[in-house]
Order: structure tokens, then C-alpha cells, then sequence
């Protein structure tokens, strides 16, 4: 990645690493400290009377983990798993036992933190609205050469669903 | 000293290990007559330890306390004072203090442990006054036993008074007791008086900051030091530090009095005993003038003249340094800040070692960490996981992998076991702190209360267990407090004064019952309606609806509270609410069930782990559920046509008829589909979608091919069936704790994860009744309480050993009270027993000089029963109280009969004795007294009473009070045969239960009334149905007295005046 000489050079060069994954075509991106591991091939069991967005439980080497269907968080069509989808898990830092369901997973990016453009709460927008949601799970986006990614904060996926309820 | 954080927890957990039983044997010991020196052995050492290691840690008040606390003990230990309750007391309320001190060590000093501790100043103090100071603080010394206990006793009785000629020590048992003498330095001491002082040094030094040099210094200057000898709780030196009370006693010649000493010397009184010269030689000393030798203490004293200290000491001791004392009793290191230069006698360095070395053998126990275990018994869970993967992946045809996996399964097994083992601990531990609060609480009361507890030996997992003491405390203490009536209003009730707790441990169906009763008031159902009406809690109408034992289930609402007076044990309102929620936090259900006046019934069922459950697996639509086997109860299936026609719909409720009650029925799959509950709409509309295309299918189809199950669960006491698919079969599962973020759904309780690696969802059957709004019939109930109302004629029985041979027992009907003795207190007046109990001297009997039965055994405590109605105090001594049961009253004559019984039984397999209390006493009194019953038989002509009473054991007893009145007794099993009776014999008078069967006392005696042919006698209404009501009635219907089951006296006299009329 190149780096662009600015005049924010002052600042203390940090780099981050985010653990991409593509979901209804767009990028994201989470932290890959808060990435535990990621897995093919769950079977889940469903939960009847959880919100939709919890797609189920799945065992990982005998401990159960809840996984949520992100595309649902994030305001898109849910979709059937197909062989590209995988569940990415999480630390629990970022919540209890848990993982999230993605289209396809990407590669590993490093970048500059000055590529970073963190989303500015905005006061205006109620508690309810979707895009509520949507500012309370994006962190913020990253400039990449080719394309936006779009920074997410896993450790509020789980407190999206019971806002949601 | 800087506190080790590692020494520190280590300090907690030893210091509550000690203090764990410490209560409960300071309640025993308070009941035992003689003092078991085990027992007070074993306390005292706890009390020691934790002074020793609190004293290391510099946790001063803890020390102090502690320290105190042991001195008492000593006292014990010495058996200067017998543990009455009044030591017990103030021992106890320092135990407490030492608990809560040691839980937060680092707090302690803040802890306010004054009074307590004054307290037990003073009761030293006063166990002290006036005798020669037996050496409280050397607590080592019985250890080594180097005292006998002869010696000991002989210093306790005697007074500081130098001039008084009560024993004393004498040189000799000094000698023996440790102390260096020679003999002759001893006859060059030209002093009049020889005293043994006590000195703490350690505390000295703190206290006064007198150092062991300024005492040397001060002692030498009033008199001559001839011996001294050092002493040291601390039981390994190079821990206990300097911390630890260093204890000193110095043999001391001197010209001042004790008064003096204790004067110039800063001593207390209690710390100076004097010595008698036995040996004659020392002309100063003639026997009678007793040498007092005194302990400690120093500070000021204003003469100084050294005399021949250097000389006296190196005489005795010469390899030791000059301000040292003689001996050095025990490993010296914790003299080390003081007293450096001691060195250490070699040959007492093996001795305390081996000393140490015995203890560390005695324990085969290890201390594990909670999480370690945990951890333990997470992967022993993931093995049965893997083993039941593995068991599915095994080709069955393959013998040896076959045989394999056999093996492994049963290793896996067991090892599952015996790690859920590691976790099991005996509800001993927690049983045995209820005995204190009943006591405390019956005290404060003044109620008579005794607990009976069972099933001490029964195992909960840790878990349970640590989460039960809150509940079941806060229960005994409404047993105590509203329960249990005082004595007075029980003796109204026509109870007996002493209440019982009654709390029993059973293993059943996989779940620890935990029973508690009380014989006290009981819950009134009315009472319940009346408070929940004004406390907006439930409507009248739905009241009405609802069963007895729904009712009594309102007290565990939040809330609720029936109690009149807030009491500072019990308070109003949070109460059983609290218990209830515990008690279901940890899977177990709890019931009530009340006779009201009878008392309460409290049962608890707790799951016996919660890491591992059987289970039912269920499917429904391809997914698996789990079902704790707990809550089902049996699994049905309907085949064919059934399912259509036995399934019935009553309203919006499907419902079953099974074995004549109707369950209703919930159907899981609707359950799942529909994520709200379940609405009125949602019912009906489920049960007509099923009932339309269940006609269809029946007017359609002729050959019907089809399987229906589904498993009947309970919850408490209500039942319902849930349709399922398939049933899998039952597994052992490990519970996984429910994700946080799905805990409110109701419908589940938690996950685990099945054989083939998939997660299967636990149900929660209570949420699922919950969720599909099931309406339950209370029919089950109604049956239960016909079965009890059956048993009307079961009566509480008190059972109890006297000798050691046979089992007694007697109705509890009959008894004032039972009053727990101290055998000891017994004395002998005239060739007869008597002991004082309320300060009125009462009469024992002992059943054996009455019966031929086997002599009562002595033991430690002892119990007296009191009858109800005697005309001298009297009571019967008994060794052991077995039980309170409740048992019909169906009495064998035959089989074994004796004057004063009133037959045998069975109760629990063994064969009883059931003694007539009365005739017992009347005997006694006769036999003491030359009590005249039989001029009583002389004063009436023979007059013809017939009773009816259809319970055998109240006819006989009755009979047996009316005969030995002199009166000829015709008896009748019910209202029937009596009327015959009446046709067939000359009846002066009529005595007639009301309850009987076939024909009722009411009934039989209208006939009686109405029947002209039947001369106007008498006739009295003996019943315990004793409410207005009931006594309106029985007057209505013609008796002319009411009395209540069994007043003997009464009964004697109401039959006596009516007779007379």
C-alpha cells in the first residue's frame, strides 16, 4: 500500500489489520484482533423465537456458539448458505460466544490509520430508524486503493439484535 | 509485616476450615452433660490455630479475640467450668465475629470485637476469681501433657489467698509440670511466699512495652526468680513469628503478698498462683503458708536490687543465657524477635517435628481450586461427548473395535461419575448450622423448639449445596417464628409446648428431597385469600377458582407476607419469594402443603447436579429438542383412529382423558411456530385446524396407519402432555448454560450438544406451559387430598429410645413438652430422681423401674417428657429422640403387653413400644407417693359408659383413664355398633367420637336423642374437631359436653359431674 506524504505525516504512522469479507457484493471489514477463527461447514440449529438474525447455534469443538446472520443486521436480503459462506467467530472481547455468517471471506488487509475515516454520530437519527443500526455497527471506512471498506465494530453485533427487539 | 496476598488466602481458607464446625461443636458440647475433651480438644485447637496464624499474619484483633476466646476454653479444657450455655453464648457470638473478621481479613481491625471480647474477660474473670489462677494461657501445655488433669483440678479450687491452706501447686507437680527446680537453691531462699506468675511476653512488650530484660529486672528486685518456663502456641516457630504470645511462667520467692505482687507488678491477680512448699525443708514454708509464684507483668516497679538473678539462673540452666528462663517447652523460634539468644535444647527439635508429621497423616485429603475442578469436569463432559460421537462413528461389525468402544464407554462412564463425585458434598454441612438458629431464635422467643434432623449424609453438588443455606435458613427461621406458637397458645391448641422442626434429606427420583416440617400453626388458606384480596395481588373471583394448595402458593408471590408482627428474625415481605426464586434458579421446585393448626410442610426438590441431566430426546420437524427427565412423568401414544377420536377439545384446550383426568395437551410444533404466546385466538384456532382435518381424515380415510406421542410432564404438582414427532430416547447430556443473548426466551433452559456434533436445545417444560397459556385442571390434586383426608387417623408420634434395647414411642398428643436435660443436674432425694426443670423440682421416672424393659442409658444429653396433664411435675427420662412421624395409630395388643402400654407397632421396621403415658405417671405416683386411685373405685358404684370411638388407640386410651376411675367401659368402633350396644346394655352414660365410619358420632347419637325407647343418659362429644363451628353442632345434636381429644383430667372430671348430676 503506498503511502501518501500529507500533512498528516506527524502523526504517528499506526497500522491496523482487518479481516475482509464480502457480503451482498459490498466489502467489510473487522478487526482481526477481534477475530477468532473462521469456519466452513457448520450445521446449525435453528432457535425458534429469536429474531431472525439469529441464524442458530453451532458446535465448535464442543462449545456452542450463536451465529448471526450479518446481511440481516446490515439492512440486506438474507440469502441461503452456499459453499463460499463462512462464519466468522469472534473473541469474546467482542461478546459471548459468538460468530456471524458472511458470503464470501476476503484477505487480510494492513492499513495506515489515517486511511481511516471514522463515521461521526449524528444525533439526528432516532433510535429506531434503519440507518440507526447501520451507524451503530459501522465504524468507519477505509480509503483502499481500489475500493471502500467499510469498517465494522464486532463487539456491537450481538447488542444489535436485542436493540433490534 | 508486609502480608503475603498468597499467605493470606491460605489464612482465609484454613481459618474458615477451623471455624466450619466450630458452632456445632460448641452447640454439642453445650448439650453434653459431661463435656467430651475430645471435643473441647478439638475446638480449642481450631481457636489456637487460627490465633497462631492470625497472629502471624498481624491480624491483631483477630489475635486478640481468638485469644481470648482460648483461654476460656482452657478453662474448659481444664474443666475449671462446664460448658453452660452461658460460655457457649459468648462463645459463640466470638466464633461469629472470628467468621466474619476472617472472611476480610485485611478489615478485620475495624470489626468491633470489644464487647465480645469483654465479655469473655469477664466470665474468665469471674471463673478466676478466687482460685489460683490455673495457667489459661499455656495452652500447649495439655497437649504435651505434661499436666495431668489431676494437677489441674486441684489448682482451680484454690484461692489466691497466700494464707489460705486450699491445695495449691506444689513443688512437685511444678517439677513435673516443666519447671526446672533445684531443690537446693530452693532451700536457700529465705522468702516467705512462692508464686507461679503468668507473663505473655509478646503481649507485654506490645501492650506495655515492657521487655522481657525490664521484667527480669523488676521481679529481681522484690524477690528471687528460682525457675521459669517458656511456653508457645505457635506450633512451628519459623512461621509463627513474634507475633505469636510467648508465654512465661515464672516461679517466683518473694516477701510481698499476692496483693503486693499484683500491685508493684502490673500483674493481675489471675495470673498469680500460689505454691505450697511440700517439701517441708524450706523452714519458711510450712505447708499451710502456701509460696505463691506469679506470672507476669512488670512495668513499674520501683524497687530495683538485683538479687542474684545471674546466679539463680545460671544455677538451673547454665548453658542459657542470663535473661532467659529455664525451660524452652517448645521449638523456639517464635522467640526469635525477644529471646534470640535461647537456643533451642536439641533434643526437642525431632520432637516437634514428629509432632507436625503426625498432623500432616492425619488429613488424606487435598485441597483442590474450585476452577481446576470445574475445568476437570468440563473436559469429563467434552469425553462423553466424544465417546458418544465415537460410539455412533464405531462399525458395530467389527468385534474388536466393537469391544473397544465398550471399553471406552464404560471408562468414560466412570470416570463421569467419580469426577461429579469430587464435587458432591454432604447436606451434613449445611444441616449443621440449623440446630444454632433454632436455638437462637427459640431463645430470643421463648419458645420451646427442637429440631430433628435427618439425612445428614446425603450428597448435593457443590453448586446446590453453596446456593441452599440462604433459603433454607430463611425457612427454619418461619418455622421458628411463625410457625411454631408460643408455648402457651400451644398448650391452648392442645398441643404440646415444645414445637418440632422436622428436616429430612432423601435421595428420590434422581432429585434431593429436602423436607421441612413444623407442627406449628400451619398457613390458613383464608388468611392467604383475605391478604392477597387486600393486597391487590389477585381478584376474589379468581381466587375462587383456585385450589388450596394454589392458594398456599401465593405466600411465594413477592410480596407476601401473612406474619401479624414484623419480627426482627423474620421480616414481612421478602420472605419466601426469595426462597422460592433460589430454589428454581437451581432447577428444583418447591411445595407447600398446610393443615392448618397442624402445622407446615415444606418440600423442596433439587436437582442432584447441574452440569450433567438425563434426558428425553424429542423430535419435531427433523430437529431434536431435550426434555430433563425430571419433568416427565410417562410417555403415551395414540395409534390410529385415536388420535382423532381421544383427543377432545375443551373450550380452545385440547385435552386428553388419561385415566380419567383430563391433561391437557400442547402441541410442540405450534409451539415453535408461533414465537408470542399464545393468545385465546391462537388456541381455538389451533385446536379447530386440527380437529377439521382430524374429521376429514376419519370420514375419509377407513385404514388410519398412524403413530401419536407424546410425553406427559409435570411441573410441581400440575401435568400436561406435549406432542411430539418422534421420541429419540433418553441420553445423559451436559448442560451448556443458555446464550445470554437468547435468555429470554422462555420456551428453552439451555443447549447441549448431541452425539453426532449437532447443538440441541433444552426445554424449559414450565415455559412452554407458560407459553401455550395451558389451563390446568386441578383434579390431580383433588385426588391427593382425598388420599390424606383418609388418613384423618394418623396422629404425630414421638419416637424415642430409653434403654438401648427397645424403640418407644408416644403420641405427641399427650405431651406438654420435652425438655432437654443435663443428666448431671439430676438429684436424689428420698431414693427418687428428681432434677429442677422451669425451677420446679419434677419427678423422673425411668421407664425401666415401671417396665420390663432395658435400662436407660446415660448419655450426654438427655430429654425429659413432660405429660400434658399430671397432677405432680413429673416427666419421663429419655436417652434419644428418633423422630416425630406422623403414623396411623393402629396398635398391636397381642403381641406384646404390659401394664402401662398401650401396644405395639411397627414404625420403620422396628417394633415399638407405645407406653400410656398416663398410666406411667399414675403408677409412679403410686408407687411414690401411695397415690389412692383405688379409693377413687370405691367412692363411685360401678356406673356403664360406652364408648365409641372407631381409632383403637384412642379407645384404648380413653378406656384405660375411664377404668382406672373405677368405671365398667363398653366399647364400639362406630356410630352403628354403638346404637346396638345401647339396645343390648344398661348405658349410664355415652362417650362418642364424632368421625367414625359407617355411622357418625352426630348421626348416632340423633338416633340416640330420637329413639324413645333409649332412657335420657349423658353423652359426651369427644372428638378433635375443635373449631366453633364443629362444637355448635355436636351440642345441637344433643351431647352434653364438648371435649377435645384427650385432655385425661378433663374427661375424668366432665364425666364425673355429669354422672353426679
Amino acid at each position: 500500500m503506498n503511502r501518501i506524504p500529507s500533512e498528516t505525516q506527524k502523526i504517528p504512522k499506526t497500522k491496523r489489520q482487518f479481516c475482509t469479507f464480502q457480503l451482498a457484493g459490498h466489502s467489510f471489514g473487522v478487526d482481526i484482533l477481534d477475530v477468532k477463527e473462521i469456519i466452513d461447514e457448520v450445521t446449525l440449529t435453528r432457535i425458534h423465537h429469536a429474531p431472525p438474525e439469529m441464524m442458530g447455534f453451532v458446535n465448535i469443538r464442543g462449545h456452542v456458539h450463536l451465529v448471526l446472520d450479518l446481511r440481516l443486521l446490515l439492512n440486506f436480503k438474507s440469502k441461503s448458505t452456499d459453499e463460499s459462506s463462512r462464519v466468522i467467530l469472534f473473541h469474546p472481547n467482542a461478546g459471548e460466544s459468538f460468530g456471524v455468517m458472511v458470503d464470501q471471506i476476503g484477505h487480510m488487509v494492513e492499513v495506515e490509520e489515517n486511511l481511516i475515516e471514522y463515521r461521526v454520530a449524528d444525533e439526528n437519527l432516532s433510535g429506531i430508524s434503519r440507518d440507526y443500526r447501520k451507524a451503530y455497527l459501522e465504524k468507519g471506512v477505509c480509503k483502499l486503493k481500489n475500493k471502500l471498506l467499510i469498517i465494522l465494530n464486532a463487539s456491537t453485533f450481538l447488542h444489535a439484535v436485542d436493540v433490534k427487539r | 509485616m508486609q502480608i503475603d496476598q498468597n499467605m493470606l488466602n491460605e489464612f482465609i481458607v484454613e481459618a474458615r476450615e477451623h471455624l466450619e464446625n466450630i458452632e456445632d461443636d460448641f452447640l454439642a458440647l453445650e448439650e453434653q452433660d459431661v463435656p467430651d475433651p475430645n471435643l473441647i480438644d478439638k475446638v480449642f485447637r481450631s481457636i489456637h490455630s487460627v490465633k497462631g496464624s492470625s497472629g502471624f499474619l498481624n491480624l491483631n484483633a483477630i489475635t486478640r479475640l481468638a485469644h481470648v476466646m482460648e483461654a476460656l476454653l482452657q478453662k474448659m479444657r481444664e474443666k475449671v467450668i462446664v460448658p453452660e450455655s452461658i460460655y457457649i453464648d459468648t462463645l459463640l457470638s466470638g466464633s461469629d465475629l472470628l467468621q466474619t473478621m476472617v472472611k476480610d481479613p485485611l478489615h478485620s481491625e475495624h470489626v468491633e470485637i470489644q464487647g465480645v471480647y469483654d465479655r469473655l474477660q469477664k466470665l474468665i474473670r469471674s471463673v478466676e476469681t478466687g482460685s489460683e489462677s490455673p495457667d489459661i494461657l499455656n495452652s500447649k501445655d495439655s497437649d504435651d501433657s505434661t499436666q495431668g488433669p489431676a494437677k489441674r483440678s486441684t489448682k482451680e479450687t484454690q484461692t489466691p489467698d497466700a494464707s489460705d491452706n486450699s491445695p495449691c501447686f506444689t513443688i512437685d507437680n511444678l517439677i513435673e509440670s516443666g519447671f526446672y527446680i533445684d531443690e537446693a537453691f530452693l532451700k536457700d531462699i529465705h522468702h516467705p511466699y512462692l508464686f507461679v506468675l503468668d507473663y505473655d511476653l509478646t503481649l507485654l512488650n506490645q501492650q506495655m512495652d515492657i521487655c522481657p530484660e525490664t521484667l527480669i529486672k523488676d521481679l529481681n528486685g522484690m524477690g528471687t526468680i528460682i525457675s521459669v518456663k517458656w511456653e508457645s502456641p505457635a506450633e512451628d516457630l519459623s512461621v509463627d513469628f513474634a507475633t505469636i504470645p510467648l508465654y512465661c511462667q515464672v516461679l517466683y520467692a518473694t516477701n510481698l503478698t499476692e496483693n503486693d505482687i499484683s500491685v508493684v507488678l502490673q500483674i493481675h491477680m489471675d495470673h498469680i498462683h500460689p505454691v505450697l512448699f511440700t517439701d517441708c525443708s524450706t523452714p519458711q514454708c510450712t505447708p499451710s503458708t502456701p509460696v505463691s509464684i506469679k506470672k507476669k507483668s512488670d512495668t513499674f516497679s520501683k524497687q530495683t536490687g538485683p538479687k542474684e538473678v545471674n546466679t539463680s539462673l545460671q544455677k538451673n540452666r547454665p548453658n542459657h543465657a542470663k535473661k532467659s528462663s529455664n525451660e524452652i517447652k517448645l521449638p523456639a523460634s517464635s522467640l526469635s524477635k525477644k529471646e534470640t539468644e535461647n537456643s533451642l535444647p536439641p533434643e526437642q527439635r525431632p520432637q516437634a517435628s514428629n509432632h507436625s508429621q503426625v498432623h500432616r497423616e492425619q488429613s488424606d485429603t487435598i485441597r483442590i481450586g474450585v476452577d481446576i475442578l470445574d475445568k476437570i469436569m468440563n473436559l469429563a463432559g467434552e469425553l462423553v461427548l466424544v465417546r458418544n460421537q465415537h460410539l455412533l462413528l464405531v462399525d458395530k461389525t467389527d468385534t474388536r473395535m466393537a469391544d473397544n468402544s465398550q471399553r471406552l464407554d464404560m471408562v468414560t462412564s466412570e470416570l463421569q461419575e467419580a469426577i461429579m463425585r469430587t464435587r458432591m458434598q454432604p447436606i451434613g454441612t449445611l444441616f449443621g448450622r440449623l440446630p444454632r438458629i433454632v436455638r437462637d431464635i427459640s431463645k430470643k422467643c421463648q419458645k420451646s423448639i427442637i429440631i430433628i434432623i435427618n439425612g445428614h449424609e446425603v450428597e448435593l453438588d457443590k453448586t446446590i449445596l453453596e446456593s441452599l443455606p440462604d433459603p433454607l435458613t430463611h425457612i427454619i427461621r418461619n418455622c421458628c417464628d411463625h410457625g411454631i406458637e408460643s408455648p402457651v397458645d400451644r398448650s391452648k391448641a392442645g398441643k404440646s409446648e415444645t414445637g418440632y422442626i422436622n428436616v429430612r434429606a432423601y435421595h428420590e427420583a434422581g432429585q434431593i428431597n429436602i423436607v421441612i416440617e413444623d407442627d406449628g400453626r400451619g398457613i390458613d388458606p383464608q388468611r392467604i385469600r383475605q391478604s392477597a384480596i387486600k393486597k391487590g395481588l389477585k381478584r376474589e373471583d379468581e381466587l375462587e377458582r383456585m385450589s388450596e394448595k394454589e392458594i398456599l402458593s401465593l405466600v411465594m408471590m413477592p410480596g407476601f407476607s401473612t406474619a401479624e408482627k414484623t419480627t426482627e428474625i423474620s421480616g414481612r415481605g421478602v420472605g419466601m419469594d426469595v426462597v422460592r426464586a433460589a430454589v428454581e434458579q437451581l432447577g428444583g421446585s418447591i411445595e407447600l402443603d398446610s393443615r392448618v393448626g397442624q402445622g407446615l410442610n415444606i418440600h423442596l426438590r433439587l436437582p442432584l447436579t447441574l452440569a450433567i441431566i438425563p434426558c428425553l430426546i424429542v423430535q419435531v420437524n427433523n430437529e431434536k429438542f431435550a426434555i430433563p427427565e425430571v419433568n416427565v412423568e410417562e410417555l403415551v401414544s395414540l395409534y390410529d383412529d385415536e388420535i382423532y377420536t381421544l383427543i377432545e377439545c375443551n373450550g380452545d384446550q385440547e385435552v386428553f382423558r388419561l385415566r380419567k383426568q383430563l391433561l391437557p395437551l400442547v402441541r410442540l410444533n405450534e409451539v415453535l411456530k408461533h414465537s408470542k404466546p399464545f393468545t385465546e385466538d391462537d388456541r381455538s384456532e389451533i385446536s379447530e385446524n386440527y380437529r377439521t382435518v382430524g374429521l376429514d381424515i376419519l370420514n375419509n380415510n377407513d385404514d388410519i396407519q398412524k403413530i401419536l406421542i407424546f410425553a406427559v410432564l409435570k411441573i410441581g404438582n400440575q401435568r400436561f402432555g406435549l406432542i411430539v414427532d418422534e421420541v429419540i430416547g433418553t441420553e445423559e447430556i451436559v448442560v451448556n448454560p443458555l446464550h445470554s443473548s437468547v435468555k429470554p426466551l422462555t420456551v428453552y433452559s439451555g443447549t447441549t450438544i448431541m452425539g453426532d456434533g449437532t447443538v440441541a436445545l433444552i426445554l424449559d417444560v414450565n415455559g412452554i406451559a407458560m407459553h401455550a397459556g395451558v389451563r390446568f385442571t386441578t383434579e390431580i390434586e383433588k385426588t391427593n387430598q382425598d388420599n390424606r383426608s383418609s388418613k384423618t387417623d394418623s396422629h404425630r408420634i414421638l419416637l424415642f429410645n430409653s434403654g438401648k434395647e427397645e424403640q418407644f414411642a408416644v403420641p405427641l398428643l399427650l405431651m406438654r413438652r420435652v425438655e432437654l436435660i443435663d443428666p448431671e443436674r439430676i438429684q436424689t432425694i428420698g431414693g427418687n430422681e428428681y432434677i429442677s426443670v422451669d425451677n420446679i423440682p419434677t419427678l423422673i421416672i425411668r421407664l425401666e423401674k415401671l417396665l420390663d424393659v432395658s435400662e436407660c442409658q446415660t448419655s450426654e444429653k438427655m430429654y425429659l417428657l413432660l405429660p400434658k396433664q399430671s397432677h405432680r411435675p413429673i416427666g419421663i427420662l429419655v436417652s434419644k429422640l428418633i423422630d416425630v412421624i406422623n403414623l396411623p395409630l393402629v396398635l398391636n395388643k397381642e403381641s406384646y403387653m404390659e401394664e402401662g402400654l398401650l401396644g405395639t407397632a411397627i414404625v420403620n421396621d422396628y417394633i415399638t413400644i407405645f407406653i400410656d403415658i398416663y398410666r406411667l405417671v399414675e403408677s409412679a405416683e403410686k408407687k411414690i407417693f401411695g397415690d389412692t386411685i383405688i379409693d377413687k373405685n370405691e367412692e363411685k358404684e360401678s356406673r356403664t359408659i360406652l364408648l365409641a370411638e372407631d381409632t383403637l388407640f384412642f379407645q384404648r386410651l380413653v378406656k384405660g383413664h375411664l377404668t382406672s376411675m373405677g368405671y365398667e367401659v363398653i366399647t364400639a368402633d362406630n356410630g352403628a355398633e354403638a346404637l346396638e350396644k345401647m339396645k343390648t346394655h344398661n348405658i349410664d352414660m355415652i362417650i362418642s367420637d364424632i368421625e367414625m365410619p359407617v355411622m357418625d358420632g352426630l348421626e348416632f347419637l340423633r338416633a340416640v336423642r330420637s329413639d324413645d325407647q333409649l332412657p335420657y343418659v349423658p353423652a359426651i362429644a369427644l372428638t378433635s374437631l375443635d373449631s366453633e363451628k364443629d362444637r355448635e353442632i355436636g351440642l345441637k345434636a344433643g351431647f352434653d359436653a364438648y371435649e377435645v381429644k384427650v385432655d385425661r383430667d378433663r374427661i375424668v372430671e366432665v364425666v364425673a359431674k355429669l354422672l353426679s348430676k
